[in-house]
């Protein structure tokens, strides 16, 4: 089950996870690019619309997931929205609205996949932050923040829910190369000063795919309550 | 001389706690401070505790004046800082509050509210300080995230999400200020004897306690902390955690 799944990111991972034989679950209130999908992938995809600002939207979503293919073992949630803009222009309700779509919906999809989780006792998490929650970005203090919050409810629920065989992990891009997710491309000028010449790489949607389906598979079920950059090393500092 | 001489420093949710201990601090070292809380009768008497040594205080407490969710609360209390205190060049983002809950049983009220005051309103209260600060050319912000943000806990998704969210809003907010020589940091306390912690429950607090290799923090061990950063000691240091838990996270 893909949230947010129209970003890049998103539409990369339901593609890499289909071909992989699994099925997937696209949730976006942008319907347009999942529904395309869905249509090109065929068999073993659906897309759906639920407005997951709204809490009931969870439970919704995994009753639809439960009902067209009877199991939901792996939750992918990706960010909502990016948006930059200076500290002085941004309103409060600039503010909710990044809040709500970056962490409010990440919320209400757990609470929808609690239940079958806790009921098959086992179960994955992967949230997508960013690399602007570890180093931080200027320009964009509200959706840096966000994707922060991400890594705090990635860590509470690793712990809340390892009990129930419930791993949950994150993934940090840098700016991804089609450039709808990931920090500003101004800040990743800082960084190339100082860094290899790796750096100056971009990673693509489906380089971060690749990490979440790691991640999703058995060879990366001991992985808990982690973060990790895929980033081509761009920000090395994560204390 | 007080290492805060002529300075003017606002602290949120200061009426107790760490919060007290960083007002009180930072008038020792000589500067005046807006007292803020949204229980009122703590700030009042927090003020009236620190004026009693001589120091310059002023009060922004209760609803709506002491509440750092409502924007023009915020733009007022800087307001009332320069126009009762003389100026504005800290600002101590300490206000916070936690609502525990499973998140399966946690509903969108507990979730916004906590979210509301941790995140929200250091963002207002930094918003509202900004102008001020960049057209000084100076100024000193520090914010208290929580020990709870960067590992998270069992009960406290919303907290943890306010936490973490902190961090990466100190790192951001220090790039974007840096330029106008406006420090911004971040001290995450540990487990610190305060009314938050005291809610624990008992057979909980003695595991923990004792897992705390210095044991258990005072609210003061985390002032002087915040005390450092507002100095001149730390002007050339911006967009830094520093974890206050007696070595309990290394």
């Amino acid at each position: 089950m893909i949230v947010n799944a129209a970003g890049s990111i998103g539409l990369a991972t339901a593609r890499l996870f289909h071909k992989e034989k699994a099925n997937v679950v696209m949730n976006d209130t942008r319907i347009g690019p999942i529904r395309k999908l869905e249509e090109r992938l065929g068999r073993g995809a659906i897309a759906t619309d639920f407005d997951l600002a709204k809490q009931e939207a969870g439970v919704q979503l995994v009753k639809v997931a439960l009902e067209k293919f009877k199991s939901v073992d792996i939750l992918i949630c990706n960010e909502g929205m990016v948006e930059a803009k200076p500290t002085e222009k941004i309103t409060p309700e600039d503010w909710d609205k990044m809040t709500e779509q970056n962490l409010t919906v990440a919320f209400h999809a757990l609470q929808g996949i609690y239940v079958p989780f806790r009921s098959k006792q086992r179960g994955t998490v992967i949230l997508v932050s960013s690399l602007a929650a570890r180093s931080g970005c200027s320009g964009m203090i509200n959706y840096a923040s966000t994707m922060g919050g991400v890594l705090g409810i990635m860590k509470s629920i690793s712990k809340e829910w390892s009990r129930w065989g419930v791993t949950c992990s994150a993934v940090c891009p840098g700016p991804i190369a089609e450039g709808d997710q990931g920090m500003s491309s101004s800040l990743k000028g800082q960084f190339a000063q100082t860094q290899t010449e790796m750096a100056n790489r971009n990673v693509t949607a489906e380089e971060v795919a690749r990490v979440i389906l790691f991640l999703a598979s058995e060879d990366g079920r001991p992985i808990n309550g982690q973060a990790i950059n895929v980033d081509y090393g761009l920000h090395v500092y994560n204390f | 001389m007080g290492r805060l001489e002529g300075r003017v420093a606002i602290v949120t949710g200061s009426g107790r706690g760490i919060g007290k201990s960083i007002a009180r601090l930072l008038a020792e070292e000589g500067a005046a401070v807006l007292v803020n809380d949204v229980d009122k009768e703590v700030a009042e008497s927090t003020a009236e505790e620190i004026s009693a040594s001589g120091a310059n205080v002023a009060v922004a407490a209760g609803f709506p004046d002491g509440d750092v969710t409502n924007e023009l609360s915020c733009r007022n209390m800087v307001e009332k800082a320069k126009r009762e205190l003389g100026g504005a060049h800290i600002l101590v983002n300490n206000a916070g509050t936690t609502q525990d809950k499973v998140i399966h049983k946690m509903d969108d009220r507990m979730w916004r509210t906590v979210l509301d005051i941790n995140l929200k309103g250091a963002f207002l209260m930094t918003k509202a300080v900004y102008d001020h600060f960049k057209m000084q050319r100076y100024g000193k912000i520090v914010n208290l995230p929580s020990i709870g943000g960067l590992g998270g806990n069992v009960g406290q998704t919303n907290y943890a999400a306010s936490k973490a969210a902190i961090v990466s809003f100190t790192k951001s907010t220090a790039i974007e200020f840096a330029p106008y020589n406006i420090c911004v940091n971040a001290v995450a306390p540990g487990i610190i004897n305060t009314r938050l912690t005291r809610a624990i429950p008992s057979e909980k607090w003695e595991t923990i306690t004792s897992a705390i290799p210095m044991g258990l923090g005072t609210p003061d061990h985390c002032a002087r902390v915040v005390l450092g950063l507002c100095s001149e000691d730390f002007d050339y240091v911006t967009g830094q955690l520093i974890v206050v838990s007696g070595g309990l996270i290394i």
